[in-house]
C-alpha cells in the first residue's frame, strides 16, 4: 500500500497535475456557485477538455471540480440563500441566517474549516478503505456485479424523495432503455437506431449528460426566473477570522458529521444531499436545549455539520466508484463515464492495472480539500463577485460551453440538434417531477449490466440460481429487496399517522 | 373517488411512460436475432424486460395515490417564451456552426441569447460576446491544441499564409 501511495503522490504532485488540481477546484467553484448548476453538470463541462489529457490528470481535474462546486454551492447557500449544489442546501438552513446577521466571512470561513475537515476525514478513510475493499472485490464475479448494479439502480431510486420513488425508477428504466440504442455489443445487432448512422454509435453519454444536466438545468432557470435571479446587495464579507471558543463549538459536530457524512457516502445511491440532512438532523438531536433553540436562527454547528458531511460524502462516493466500479451518485456516475471514455475500466483490477491513476486520484482529492482550504478561502471576497453577474449574460454562456463542449468532442453538428431534442424532454420530464439523475446512472450501468447479466446466465446455463446461490448475491439481492421495501413501509406508516388526524378531523 | 381532483404530473407522467414502454416493446420486434441457433440471451432478451418493467411501473405510478399538485397554475408561470427562443437559437446555432464557422455563428447566438434574456446594451452585449469567443477560440487552439473552423469570414479576412 505505501507503494502505491508513494507512486499516488509522484503522479499527483507532478506540476501538471498539480495545475489540474488548482484549475479544478477553482473552476468547480465557480460553476458550483451559479444557482441550478451542480456537480454534475460542472464535471459534464470538463470533460471536453480533460479528453485530450491522460487519465491521471483527467481525473484529477474532475475530482477539483467535484470539490470546488461542493464548496462554491456553499458559497451561494451563504450568501444568497441559493443553493447552487442539492448537497449545499441544509448548509443555507443557518449559513445564510448567518450571514443575515452580519456575520457572512464568518459562516464562509466555519464552511471552509468544515469542508477541509470532512474532506481530511475522508480522504484518510478512502486511502485505508479503498485497496481493502479492492482485496475483497477481487472475489466477485459476473453475478455478484450484476446485483450490486441493481442495488445502486434501486437505491439511487430510493433515495431521490420522498414520493419520488417510481418516478425515479422509471427514469432509471428510461436510462436503461436508452442505453440500448446503438449497436449490440455482444452479437453486433443494431436497436433502435431505425437506420440513422448517428445513432450506429449509441448515444454518446457526454452528450445526454450535458443535455440532461447542464442544459436543461439552465433552461430551467431561464424557465423559472426567481429560481436563480435571488440577489443580495454586494457588500462587505466581513472577518474571515474565528474565535477559540466558536472553534471548540464547532470540533464536536464536526468530527461526528466527518464519520457519518463518509460511511453515508460509501453507501449506493446516498451521496453528499443525504449525508448533510442526517448530519443536520443528527446535530439538531444531540444539541442541548439552549443550543436546540438556535437552530435555523444562524447556529455554528448547523452550518459546520452539513458542511462536513457533504464533503466527506462526496470522498466517501468514490469508494464503490474505484474500488467496484459501480457509482454511488449522479456525479460519480458521470466519472465512471469519463474513466470508461479514456478506456479505463473502475473496479478492483484498477487498484493492480493502474495504480497510478487509482492512488493518484485518491490523494489528489486531499490536495483538492487543501488548496480550496488554502486559494480558494482568501479569494473568496473576489470569487463571490460572480453570484452579481447579470442572470442574462450567464445563462446563455453556460448553454454555448454546454453545446461547444459536446462539438468538440464528436465534430458532429448532428449532436447539437440532438441535444437540443434531449433538452427539451429533459425539461418536461424534470416539471413533472421525475429526476434526472438516476436516468443518468441507468444509462452508464445500462451495458455493464447487460453484458454481466448475459454473463452470468451462460456460466449458469441459463439459470437464474445465481441470484441466491452465490452469498455475496444474496446479500445483495436481500439489501436490494429492503431498499424497495422501504417506500412502501414508510408510505404505510404515514397513512397509519395520518389515519387518526383524519378521524378527528371528520 | 370520483371526486378526487386529478394529479396532472402524475397522470402525464404515467401515460407519457406508458406510450413510451409500449412502443420501446414494439420496436423490440424489430431487433435481428439469430434464428439458426437458440439463443439463451439475445440482443432482444434486455429491452424485452426493460419494456414490460416500464409498463409495470407506469400503470404502478397512475394507480398509487398522489396529493394534488399545482402543475396548471406553475406551468403557466413559467418563461416559456424566452425558453422556447433559446431552444430554437440553440438549433440554428447547430445548423449555422458547420456553414459559417465558429465565430459568426457564436457571435450570432451569444447576443441572440443575451438579447432573449432581456439585456439591450449593444456595447455591453458586444464585448463580452467578442471577447469571451476569442479567448476561448485561443484557448482551445493554442493552449489544449484542439482545432476548430473558425469558419468562412475569419479565413476570407485572414487567408491561409500557405
Amino acid at each position: 500500500m505505501w507503494e502505491g501511495i508513494a507512486l499516488g503522490l509522484t503522479t499527483a504532485l507532478t506540476p501538471t497535475n498539480l495545475l489540474m488540481v488548482m484549475v479544478g477546484c477553482f473552476v468547480g467553484t465557480f460553476i458550483g456557485m451559479l444557482p441550478g448548476l451542480g456537480p454534475i453538470s460542472a464535471i459534464a463541462l470538463m470533460i471536453p477538455i480533460t479528453y485530450g489529457f491522460d487519465p491521471a490528470s483527467g481525473m484529477i481535474l474532475m475530482a477539483g471540480v467535484y470539490y470546488g462546486a461542493i464548496f462554491g454551492g456553499s458559497t451561494s447557500s451563504i450568501l444568497i440563500n441559493a443553493p447552487g449544489v442539492a448537497g449545499t442546501v441544509a448548509t443555507a438552513f443557518d449559513g445564510y441566517p448567518l450571514a443575515k446577521k452580519g456575520y457572512p466571512g464568518k459562516a464562509l470561513a466555519i464552511a471552509a474549516y468544515s469542508s477541509f475537515s470532512g474532506g481530511t476525514v475522508g480522504a484518510l478513510f478512502l486511502l485505508f478503505a479503498a485497496p481493502a475493499l479492492s482485496q475483497v472485490a477481487i472475489s466477485f464475479q459476473s453475478a455478484d456485479y450484476f446485483c450490486l448494479m441493481v442495488l445502486g439502480l434501486t437505491a439511487v431510486s430510493a433515495f431521490a424523495g420522498r414520493g419520488h420513488f417510481i418516478r425515479a425508477l422509471l427514469a432509471t428504466v428510461l436510462g436503461l432503455m436508452l442505453a440500448t440504442i446503438g449497436t449490440d455489443r455482444n452479437s453486433g445487432v443494431q436497436r433502435f437506431t431505425f437506420g440513422n448512422i448517428n445513432l450506429v454509435d449509441g448515444i454518446s453519454f457526454l452528450l445526454l449528460a450535458m443535455a440532461t444536466f447542464a442544459l436543461s438545468e439552465a433552461l430551467m432557470t431561464v424557465l423559472k426566473p426567481d429560481q436563480g435571479s435571488q440577489r443580495r446587495d454586494q457588500g462587505r464579507l466581513g472577518s474571515l477570522k474565528l474565535s477559540t471558543k466558536e472553534v471548540r463549538t464547532i470540533a464536536p459536530s464536526i468530527g461526528r458529521s466527518s464519520l457519518l457524512g463518509f460511511f453515508v457516502g460509501v453507501l449506493p445511491g446516498a451521496g453528499a444531499t443525504i449525508a448533510s440532512f442526517l448530519a443536520y438532523g443528527m446535530e439538531h438531536n444531540v444539541a442541548n436545549k439552549k443550543d436546540k433553540k438556535e437552530f435555523g436562527k444562524g447556529s455554528l454547528k448547523g452550518l459546520a455539520a452539513p458542511e462536513t458531511a457533504n464533503n466527506a460524502a462526496c470522498t466517501g462516493s468514490f469508494v464503490p466508484l474505484l474500488t467496484l466500479g459501480i457509482p454511488g451518485s449522479g456525479t460519480t456516475a458521470i466519472m465512471l463515464g469519463a474513466l470508461l471514455s479514456f478506456g479505463i475500466q473502475p473496479g478492483p483490477s484498477l487498484f493492480t492495472d493502474n495504480p497510478a491513476i487509482f492512488w493518484s486520484v485518491i490523494l489528489s482529492m486531499y490536495l483538492g480539500n487543501l488548496i480550496l482550504f488554502v486559494i480558494n478561502l482568501p479569494l473568496i471576497p473576489y470569487i463571490s463577485r460572480l453570484l452579481y453577474v447579470p442572470h442574462q449574460f450567464l445563462m446563455p454562456l453556460v448553454i454555448f460551453f454546454s453545446l461547444i463542449g459536446v462539438y468538440l468532442v464528436s465534430f458532429n453538428s448532428f449532436d447539437m440538434q440532438f441535444m437540443v431534442i434531449i433538452a427539451i424532454c429533459a425539461i418536461f420530464l424534470r416539471l413533472l417531477a421525475f429526476p434526472m439523475a438516476p436516468m443518468l446512472m441507468g444509462f452508464i450501468l445500462g451495458t455493464l449490466l447487460e453484458t454481466n447479466l448475459r454473463r452470468a446466465l451462460l456460466i449458469n446455463d441459463g439459470s437464474v440460481s445465481f441470484l441466491w446461490e452465490r452469498p455475496i448475491s444474496l446479500t445483495i439481492n436481500i439489501l436490494t429487496l429492503l431498499v424497495l421495501l422501504y417506500p412502501l413501509w414508510s408510505y404505510l406508516s404515514d397513512r397509519r399517522n395520518n389515519a387518526p388526524l383524519s378521524k378527528k378531523a371528520s | 373517488m370520483l371526486n378526487r381532483p386529478i394529479n396532472i404530473k402524475k397522470t402525464l407522467g404515467g401515460f407519457l411512460f406508458l406510450i413510451l414502454s409500449f412502443l420501446y416493446g414494439w420496436q423490440t420486434f424489430n431487433i435481428k436475432v439469430f434464428s439458426t441457433a437458440v439463443e439463451l440471451f439475445s440482443a432482444r432478451t434486455i429491452p424485452f424486460a426493460l419494456s414490460a418493467l416500464g409498463i409495470a411501473l407506469s400503470i404502478l405510478l397512475l394507480v398509487l395515490p398522489e396529493e394534488e399538485d399545482d402543475f396548471v397554475a406553475n406551468f403557466k408561470q413559467l418563461n416559456w417564451r424566452a425558453a422556447i427562443l433559446l431552444l430554437i437559437s440553440m438549433s440554428i446555432y447547430g445548423i449555422l456552426f458547420q456553414y459559417v464557422g465558429f465565430f459568426i455563428a457564436t457571435f450570432l447566438f451569444l447576443n441572440a441569447g443575451f438579447w432573449i434574456l432581456g439585456e439591450r446594451s449593444l456595447p455591453k452585449m458586444l464585448i463580452i460576446s467578442v471577447s469571451l469567443m476569442v479567448a476561448f477560440w485561443v484557448m482551445l487552439v493554442y493552449l489544449l491544441d484542439i482545432y476548430i473552423d473558425p469558419g468562412l469570414l475569419f479565413n476570407f479576412l485572414v487567408p491561409a499564409t500557405e
